[in-house]
């Protein structure tokens, strides 16, 4: 105490602001850890796989030291052109092998009539198109069951605090142990899924064998983890103030005119967040199908999600300079995409207050 | 103002169906109402909540099935085993029999095409009635039967217990770099006034839109070059830096935290790390216990991690990693696949149901589960 009592005095009579650069040290050394962490796991890593990407580094066959100067080759964009190639050609018959009229090293991803389009990386399109249907039925689907469990669980029903355990205790299940479970749950004959379907009547299909259904399957396994989401809405919908809504009663509006003038409203920011954050997941989206298709993406690549390829590339063909320019153009996706969605916001996302992001 | 116009020439149609509605609560009464409502949610809740929890129906009763109760497709729920009865030696199937419009429990003893010969377990030494018709068609008589053996089966062939030390280990130990890293970050981000504070704190939040895919080639490269993978460290030594959910959460919890208190601790002459460790941490106990499981549980569940940076060396294999394989070898077997995967939710489940307070508030808090 002593000591300090000496001391104190002597920071206030010293330089102006030491006692301020005393804070500012105490602060960064606060911070350290995540700015240490950020570069050497975030930071420092995204410069070396943008590095990487302008390279052909080979996991297997590559015997690289970086520090003795034993680089991977520099290729330039070749990575970049190869995974993005496309090109149009025409076909002399509809029904003519696409292989005679694209160039070499191109392979037809589709036609349309007489006219064929090549890629250079077919698989890349096919993972981006899984992908991207992935998204455009899952999310619009998991957002409205979402808030409709919102909706229901946040009444005041004796027993919803159960309800709303059961309802969210899924998505602590780890994915693993929720695929194995779906993979037997959606069999063709056995599976619970279609005796139930079969009770009422309707002859369900082979879901995970189908070209067709595996995408429906895999948003049905979604929905059992959208407790996830829905805690996030009822949160949303315990914030909206309860005088709104007695305004609106006074005025005589019933259930279905306060959800769209007061609830919907005021959720939309929610919705923004849940999409935004739901679009960037799509594209992370792995460990379910990877482990329901073993890594194959079956049936006839329907499954096969634009991170199982990236991952396949980098870790099982060893490709990692070719899978960090996947990386990279992903990442330009969902930057882009995030953007659009902010952009738009404006017209459908209400800020109380008016405040606009 | 065109909008304007319609808006305000529709008011006194709105104003219309307003009498309707309150005439039609008065002439049901409002507590009959609100009981019926009440009555109609609870009924769509309950159905809903048997929907969701049917797959862990689903795991519990087939983790206890044998082989051959999975291959019988007329097979109850509930595991259980045609009911036989000795006779001469043989064991007869038991089946329903209806005679003279009456239930009979009958032992099969000549199945045949039209008809077939039964014997009465009641008084086996009569002579055998004779039956017209399709003994396909007969229920059988099941008696239950389970298999807790698929249990040990399991725990033995997936090394249940190695998974079990690997994943604790890591999820532990990796929970508490990811407690102390971020309640570190937090105080440093919410108790002092630093150039570009503003700044690192946006770039903090911007790694969460920041696809792993970016850095996880590099990283693999690194950690393999130092010879880490294939062991538990990659999965645990990155979450002693902070990671920026984990670091959100504290930081909406300090912010909360009146800073009266650390001033009175300064005047006493406090240093920033006394305060932090005498006044911030005590205090903020339950978002500390929610950060805590909330990685312990990412940790359990994790799978792309541990499929990068642990294959090639089972010796070091998690359970979500375990499992998988374990999948890989006995697809064939529900029954074993089942067991494990019971075992592998259970603790995250029981925590969960423990401690969901905390860990509700806490995901409500951060917005976000991982």
């Amino acid at each position: 105490m002593t000591s300090n009592a000496a001391t104190l005095p002597k920071i206030a009579a010293g330089r102006p602001g030491s006692l301020r650069r005393a804070e500012i040290r105490w602060g960064y050394l606060f911070l350290s850890p995540w700015i240490i962490g950020f570069i050497l796991f975030t930071a420092g890593p995204m410069l070396f796989s943008l590095y990487l990407a302008f390279t052909n580094y080979d996991l297997l066959n590559g015997n690289y030291d970086l520090l003795s100067g034993k680089n991977p080759d520099w290729v330039g964009t070749k990575n970049f052109t190869e995974v993005l190639g496309l090109e149009v050609k025409a076909l002399q018959t509809p029904d003519q092998n696409g292989a005679e009229v694209l160039d070499h090293g191109f392979a037809e991803l589709f036609r349309v009539g007489n006219t064929v389009v090549g890629a250079s990386d077919v698989d890349f399109w096919i993972s981006l198109k899984v992908t991207v249907s992935f998204a455009a039925i899952a999310l619009p689907i998991g957002i409205v069951v979402s808030i409709a469990l919102a909706l229901l669980l946040n009444t005041k029903v004796p027993g919803v605090r159960i309800f709303r355990t059961l309802i969210y205790s899924p998505v602590v299940v780890p994915s693993v142990v929720t695929t194995i479970v779906f993979q037997q749950f959606l069999n063709g004959d056995a599976g619970w899924l279609n005796q139930a379907l079969k009770a009422v009547g309707i002859n369900g299909p082979a879901w995970l064998n189908r070209t067709e259904w595996v995408l429906p399957a895999l948003v049905i396994i979604g929905l059992w983890t959208a407790g996830g989401s829905m805690l996030i809405y009822l949160s949303g919908l315990q914030s909206i103030p309860t005088e709104l809504y007695e305004a609106a009663k006074v005025d005589g509006a019933n259930f279905w005119v306060c959800f769209r003038r007061i609830t919907l409203p005021l959720l939309t920011p929610v919705i923004l967040y849940d999409l935004v954050l739901g679009l960037i997941g799509t594209f992370q989206y792995f460990v379910i199908p990877y482990v329901l298709t073993n890594g194959q993406g079956t049936p006839n690549k329907a499954a096969y999600f634009f991170n199982m390829y990236l991952y396949k590339s980098a870790f099982a063909f060893g490709q990692m300079g070719y899978a960090s320019a996947m990386a990279w153009i992903l990442l330009v996706i969902v930057i882009g995409v995030t953007l659009v969605v902010f952009r738009t916001s404006g017209n459908w996302v209400f800020y109380q207050g008016g405040a606009k992001v | 103002m065109a909008a304007n116009q319609t808006k305000a020439g529709n008011l006194p149609s709105k104003a219309a169906p307003r009498i309707v509605i309150v005439h039609n609560r008065f002439a049901l009464g409002n507590s009959t109402w609100k009981f019926i409502s009440a009555g109609i949610v609870v009924g769509i809740l309950t159905a809903i909540c048997l929907a969701f929890c049917s797959p862990y129906l689903y795991l519990f009763v087939t983790s206890f099935k044998s082989a051959g109760q999975l291959s019988e497709p007329t097979n109850p729920l509930f595991p259980s085993d045609v009911a036989t009865f000795s006779y001469q030696g043989q064991d007869l199937q038991l089946y329903y029999v209806p005679i003279n419009g009456q239930k009979q429990v009958l032992a099969l003893y000549k199945p045949g095409r039209t008809s077939a010969t039964f014997v009465d377990p009641q008084h086996p030494s009569a002579e055998p009635i004779t039956w017209e018709g399709r003994t396909r068609a007969l229920d059988k008589v099941f008696i239950p039967s389970w298999h807790p053996e698929n249990y040990a089966t399991a725990i033995q062939s997936i090394e249940f217990l190695r998974l079990l030390f690997n994943t604790l280990v890591m999820a532990i130990i990796g929970a508490f770099g990811a407690v102390s890293s971020a309640a570190l970050v937090a105080y440093g981000f919410t108790r002092f006034r630093i150039p570009f504070g503003g700044v690192l704190f946006t770039l903090v939040m911007s790694t969460i839109i920041l696809p792993p895919q970016v850095t996880i080639i590099p990283t693999f490269i690194f950690f393999q070059r130092i010879g880490w993978t294939g062991t538990l460290l990659p999965l645990i030594i990155p979450h002693f830096f902070g990671n920026a959910y984990n670091i959100f959460l504290l930081r909406q919890y300090f912010m909360g935290m009146p800073y009266e208190l650390d001033e009175a601790a300064k005047v006493d002459g406090a240093s920033p790390w006394q305060v932090f460790t005498r006044i911030i941490l005590p205090n903020s106990r339950l978002a500390l216990a929610a950060v805590f499981m909330l990685h312990f549980l990412f940790a359990w569940n994790d799978f792309y991690n541990p499929l990068i940076f642990l294959s090639g060396n089972e010796s070091s294999y998690v359970i979500s990693l375990g499992l998988q394989k374990f999948l890989q070898l006995h697809n064939g077997q529900p029954n074993l696949l089942s067991a494990v995967s019971l075992l592998a939710m259970l603790l995250p489940l029981i925590l969960f149901f423990l401690a969901q307070k905390t860990f509700m508030q806490g995901i409500v808090l951060t917005g976000v589960e991982k």
